[in-house]
């Protein structure tokens, strides 16, 4: 069920193809060549992988430059890649992997164990700063079997091979002798990266582009040569010059596209749009230290004051889904039949005024206590979330709430809410999810006080099931909890989840073969060819 | 001749020795400006998958737990060595950081001073010449419009306008980057031609406003000169008018024209912060702003002192210009 | 220079009203100007809708302008001229704020500064410096971009960054004035310092300072706009030109009005600014009438 509505959210291409090509009929073997644009609003800082940490970046690492051990499949289970197979022992306290013999770096030097038990050694090393390091908390040593062999040793844990799928194994004999706290700062990462993975680097210009060149001998089991023969990723900082460059044919792929642009678009017969769930919600983050946010009733309340549709029309143009709580469309635990609180402003209001909050001076906002129901929220520069707090100001209005927006710098806003203090009344962000939901820092009772635990609530029975969902192993056990776990936080409302986005590229006819889910538009990069004679 | 040379050395000097106080203090300023400011370079780690743990660690490992002062001369010290720190951000030296934007900034600014002059001195000149003829009032009024407009509004504008598909090939522009795609398979010609190309758009975005200023004082500076009794002599003896204007007129008509050069170099500088987003140009204005958002102090601090510096050598130009035509300035 | 009496100062303004009166650039400014100041101050009564109303978001954005929307909608659906008129509003608040402060500011230093002469001259000229070689559009996008991005400190900040120049015409003048006979006859008749600043030296230096301040309206808009343009200027809800033209440029080519008409208001607008400031020039200081 999941699967099939996450199907239907691929690959949504709208418009009629003007080309008189068929890209079905271009033989296989035709496909070959060319050189793809790929651009983006982002930078790209580095390739090397024990520092970056955004999503784009960590795509051109793992799919394009380097290989990572494993990769997910879209059902989110592991499968296969630099790694041939792997066998877990009876107690789950150790894994073998057998890896491929077929790979080299590109400088010609075979990839083997000793550079994944390298790669290991620095993720796990304090001077280094890799900021997933928590995936690898349960692993404990690595050791050598042969070439093509790694044992390690773990406590077991559920989603254990999580880390392996977004890790890229790092070259041992180029870096071995960097100092791990000077490996952030190495000009491997910015100026000479050597990867083993479908594409070779070329050049980077630092704020305009990196190019890569096809690996000829990618392992034709996994692929084999890309049919492209150079991608290149540039880095465009502003949306209408990046849209103009797409137009004109300068960029093949505008990624993420800004939701304003969905139309234009859809009208271009030169574009077309692909569009795709993808971990990340927007959310309103109540502070539960606060009055107001105190009971979960009246969270409930402000979640039904809030037209989350017309949200994600007005500001989306469409691209997102309303959301229940943090397991998104994307993830397979995703109950598509659970749906949102309705927009009931009424209820709403029935639910404040329940709860002891009632306008008695007739000033259209409601108060309790002498207290008035006004409160400061606070967001950031982006356009997309001021546009929300817009309109969520006007919503709350029509519910006797006064909702102050308040446009943060995003750096000192974040040390606001970060601080054990929690200098804020609610505030409105969005952020990226990792593929395994275990978001104790966020809930959990005993995170009180910690950065990430925003709003000081505090549940022991979710407590309990963040616990279970964390050691479960088995696919429908966790399936059950994380339902759970959405359902608990979907009633108590701690956040109102707004959103989850459909991330969304839009891209020249020209360009084929990109069928992107939520693992990213560069997963399946070695399949794009360009049709010659189209847009 | 000689002694003047000297004097005019001396007076060089003089003017780098202040400039030294001048430009520690802009450090200072934005040293502290930056530390005043909530958030540093570990919050842009924020992130649900990012343990606070590692966020924690990434600021003592760059020394962002330290005292200010203690950050501040330890920073001082090494940037006075010729030590710029690493970026944060960038993930390498601040060196090669400016070794990359710099010229970009530097290619972009001057072809905008070029133009600024060339074209501004040009208009201007035509304009005084043909004083309130209807070309003059044209040009008036289109000089007054452009230095009106808001610079980034213009550079999309052109954006929109050189890379509609409407246009034919032969009339479109670049209109991101400094080179296109492939450019290292081009020939020593056509990589000059390509990089000449992609400076189009973004210099005329840059320098327009500033142009318009500048035909502004001409067109003033220029009728000053036109009046003056030489003028009228030069003419009474019967030059022909063209070389009156041009070589009389003009030339002193642009004496005080020098004087601009600097007001509009820290102007430029400004408007490349602007410009080199809209264009994607990597130049040092784009790498700045990203450094203030992402709290990248030693990229935004080498950045400031590149353009103090910048605007001050400017600024020694004029003095020396100045200078090397009337000498009663070395002494005062 | 035209070092006039203290007591034909009136003949002398009515005699500049006269030359800026016939420079009809400068009336039609100042005509245009007038107008906007009368536009923003009551814009409840000029702007047909509330500026901020929005109903059915998706039903009536981006509508072309019409009888009912003279300027069409945005993406929010609201009236993009209500929405222009308000903006008149801030727009011309932080321009005259702004410079207000900016010329306090140069005014004091540079009157300090010429007058009194000495170390506090040199050390204050020495900080004019300071801030002048530094490009003021990356003073204000760090300033702005490490505070908060409020109307309150983006007008402070466009003041306390564009003071640099009026105090260096200031002190000039001062230096200039100075010497003049009327002030030494002021001071050999034994007048207290402050007063021959006050009653001698500062309206001679008006003149100038009037110019440049009008002149740096204009400045202050558009530095507001670039501002706007990089996401730190004035924060919607609360409409300035410069975010109208910043937000709506992504559909700049579908729906072209939402940019157009704010970005027209600013030309217009500065562009008024300059024809009073030339006007001003040229009729206050008759050397450069031409």
């Amino acid at each position: 069920m999941a699967l099939a509505l996450m199907a239907a959210g691929c690959g949504g291409e709208r418009g009629a193809a003007p080309s008189a090509v068929d890209p079905a009929d271009v033989p296989e073997a035709e496909r070959y060549g060319g050189t793809v644009v790929v651009g983006g609003l982002g930078e790209i800082q580095t390739m090397n992988a024990f520092v970056s940490s955004d999503y784009m970046t960590d795509q051109v690492q793992a799919y394009v430059l380097f290989m990572t051990l494993l990769r997910y499949d879209e059902r989110l289970d592991p499968a296969p890649y630099l790694a041939r197979g792997w066998e877990v022992s009876p107690d789950g306290n150790e894994v073998v992997f057998e890896l491929r013999t077929d790979v080299r770096w590109h400088d010609g030097t075979p990839t083997t164990a000793y550079d994944v038990a390298f790669t290991f050694d620095r993720v796990k090393d304090p001077d280094v700063p890799y900021p997933s390091r928590s995936s690898f908390d349960n692993w404990e040593t690595a050791e050598v079997l042969g070439p093509h062999r790694i044992r390690f040793t773990l406590r077991p844990h559920a989603d254990f091979l999580n880390g392996w799928t977004a890790l890229p194994i790092m070259p041992r004999h180029i870096l071995k002798d960097v100092p791990p706290a000077e490996l952030a700062t190495h000009p491997f990462g910015t100026s000479e990266p050597i990867g083993n993975g479908p594409f070779r680097f070329v050049e980077h210009r630092p704020g305009d582009r990196w190019t890569f060149e096809a690996n000829p001998d990618f392992p034709e089991e996994l692929g084999g040569r890309p049919y492209l023969d150079r991608l290149v990723y540039r880095v465009i900082p502003n949306e209408t010059t990046l849209f103009a460059e797409l137009r004109s044919g300068g960029v093949h792929m505008y990624v993420r596209v800004a939701p304003e642009l969905v139309e234009q678009v859809i009208e271009d017969p030169e574009l077309r749009l692909v569009a795709f769930p993808f971990p990340n919600y927007s959310f309103i983050a109540w502070n539960s230290r606060r009055p107001f946010f105190e009971h979960a009733a009246v969270r409930r309340a402000l979640t039904m004051a809030i037209d989350r549709e017309e949200i994600v029309e007005a500001v989306r143009h469409g691209l997102a889904t309303p959301a229940a709580g943090p397991v998104g469309p994307w993830h397979w635990a995703y109950d598509s039949a659970r749906r949102p609180l309705p927009h009931l402003p009424d209820s709403a209001a029935v639910l404040l005024e329940r709860a002891g909050w009632v306008d008695s001076d007739g000033d259209d906002v409601r108060e309790k206590d002498g207290v008035r129901f006004s409160f400061e929220l606070a967001t950031n520069e982006s356009r997309e979330r001021r546009s929300i707090a817009e309109l969520v100001q006007r919503y709350l209005a029509n519910v006797g709430v006064e909702a102050r927006p308040r446009v943060r710098e995003h750096q000192s806003l974040v040390a606001d809410v970060t601080s054990p203090e929690r200098r804020f009344d609610a505030f409105l962000l969005s952020w990226q999810q990792g593929f395994v939901l275990d978001e104790r820092d966020q809930w959990a009772c005993d995170r009180i006080g910690r950065p990430l635990q925003f709003t000081s609530y505090c549940n022991p029975v979710l407590d309990a099931v963040m616990d279970s969902i964390s050691q479960s192993t088995d696919r429908s056990d966790q399936g059950r909890l994380l339902r759970r776990y959405n359902e608990l936080l979907a009633n108590d409302q701690p956040f109102t989840f707004l959103y989850v986005e459909r991330r969304a590229d839009a891209l020249r006819r020209s360009l084929q073969g990109v069928a992107p889910d939520f693992r990213g538009e560069l997963a399946d990069v070695g399949s794009w060819w360009l049709l010659e004679g189209a847009p | 001749m000689a002694s003047g040379g000297c004097a005019l050395i001396r007076f060089a000097l003089r003017r780098l020795l202040q400039a030294v106080p001048i430009l520690v203090g802009i450090v200072t300023l934005i040293f502290l400006l930056l530390h005043l400011a909530p958030g540093d370079a570990a919050t842009a780690y924020f992130n649900p998958n990012v343990s606070p743990e590692i966020i924690d660690r990434m600021r003592e490992n760059l020394g962002l737990d330290r005292p200010i002062h203690e950050q501040y001369f330890r920073w001082l010290r090494a940037f006075f060595t010729g030590d710029f720190g690493y970026s944060f951000g960038q993930h390498r030296p601040v060196s090669a950081v400016l070794a990359d934007a710099l010229p970009n900034t530097l290619v972009l600014s001057g072809v905008s001073l070029v133009l600024i002059f060339v074209v501004g001195c040009a208009v201007g000149a035509v304009q005084a010449v043909r004083q309130y003829s209807k070309l003059d009032n044209v040009l008036t009024f289109t000089s007054l419009f452009v230095y009106s407009m808001p610079g980034f509004w213009l550079g999309l504008m052109l954006i929109l306008a050189f890379s509609s598909p409407a246009l034919p090939d032969a009339l479109r522009l670049p209109i991101s980057g400094v080179t296109s795609i492939g450019y290292e398979f081009m020939g020593p010609l056509g990589k000059l031609l390509d990089r000449a190309r992609h400076l189009v758009l973004p210099s005329v975005a840059l320098g327009i406003a500033s142009a318009a200023g500048v035909a502004r004082y001409m067109r003033g500076s220029m009728l000053e000169v036109i009046g003056q009794d030489y003028i009228r002599t030069a003419r009474a003896k019967g030059l022909p008018e063209r070389q009156v204007i041009l070589k009389h007129a003009l030339r002193n008509a642009l004496v005080p024209i020098v004087s601009l050069l600097g007001l509009y170099v820290p102007l430029l500088f400004g408007g490349s912060v602007v410009i080199e987003v809209v264009f994607s140009w990597p130049g040092m204005g784009r790498a700045l702003y990203n450094a203030i958002l992402g709290r990248d102090y030693p990229v935004v601090m080498a950045a400031s002192f590149f353009f103090g510096v910048l605007v001050l050598a400017a600024n020694l130009v004029v003095d020396l210009l100045y200078a090397a035509v009337d000498p009663r300035i070395r002494r005062a | 220079m035209s070092a006039p009496m203290t007591g034909s100062r009136r003949s002398v303004r009515r005699e500049a009203w006269r030359r800026f009166m016939r420079h009809r650039q400068a009336v039609l400014g100042l005509l245009l100007t007038v107008l906007l100041a009368l536009t923003a101050l009551m814009a409840p009564l000029v702007a047909p809708h509330d500026p901020d109303e929005q109903t059915d978001i998706v039903a009536t954005r981006y509508q072309p302008p019409s009888v009912e929307h003279p300027m069409g909608t945005d993406r929010f659906g609201r009236d993009v001229f209500s929405r222009v008129v308000y903006g008149a509003r801030i727009s011309l608040m932080i321009g005259f704020l702004a410079v207000a402060i900016a010329i306090s500011i140069g005014t004091a230093v540079g009157a300090i500064a010429g007058f009194l002469g000495g170390w506090l001259d040199t050390t204050l000229m020495r900080g004019v410096d300071l801030l002048l070689s530094f490009p003021r559009l990356v003073l204000l996008i760090t300033l702005v971009a490490l505070f908060e991005p409020s109307i309150a400190l983006i007008t402070l900040v466009l003041g306390l960054t564009g003071w640099m120049g009026t105090s260096r015409i200031v002190r000039g003048q001062v230096l200039t004035v100075r010497e003049m006979e009327y002030v030494t006859a002021a001071r050999v008749l034994g007048f207290g310092q402050a007063r021959i600043l006050v009653r001698h030296i500062l309206p001679n230096v008006l003149t100038p300072v009037i110019v440049a301040a009008t002149l740096g309206i204009g400045n202050t808009i558009l530095a507001e706009a670039a501002l706007s343009f990089l996401g730190l200027g004035v924060q919607p809800p609360t409409a300035s030109w410069g975010n109208m033209v910043a937000s709506g440029r992504d559909t700049m080519l579908n729906a072209w009005w939402i940019t157009t008409f704010p970005g027209l208001a600013i030309v217009l607008t500065v562009m008024s600014f300059n024809l009073v400031g030339d006007g001003l020039r040229d009729a206050l200081d008759p050397r450069h009438v031409v």
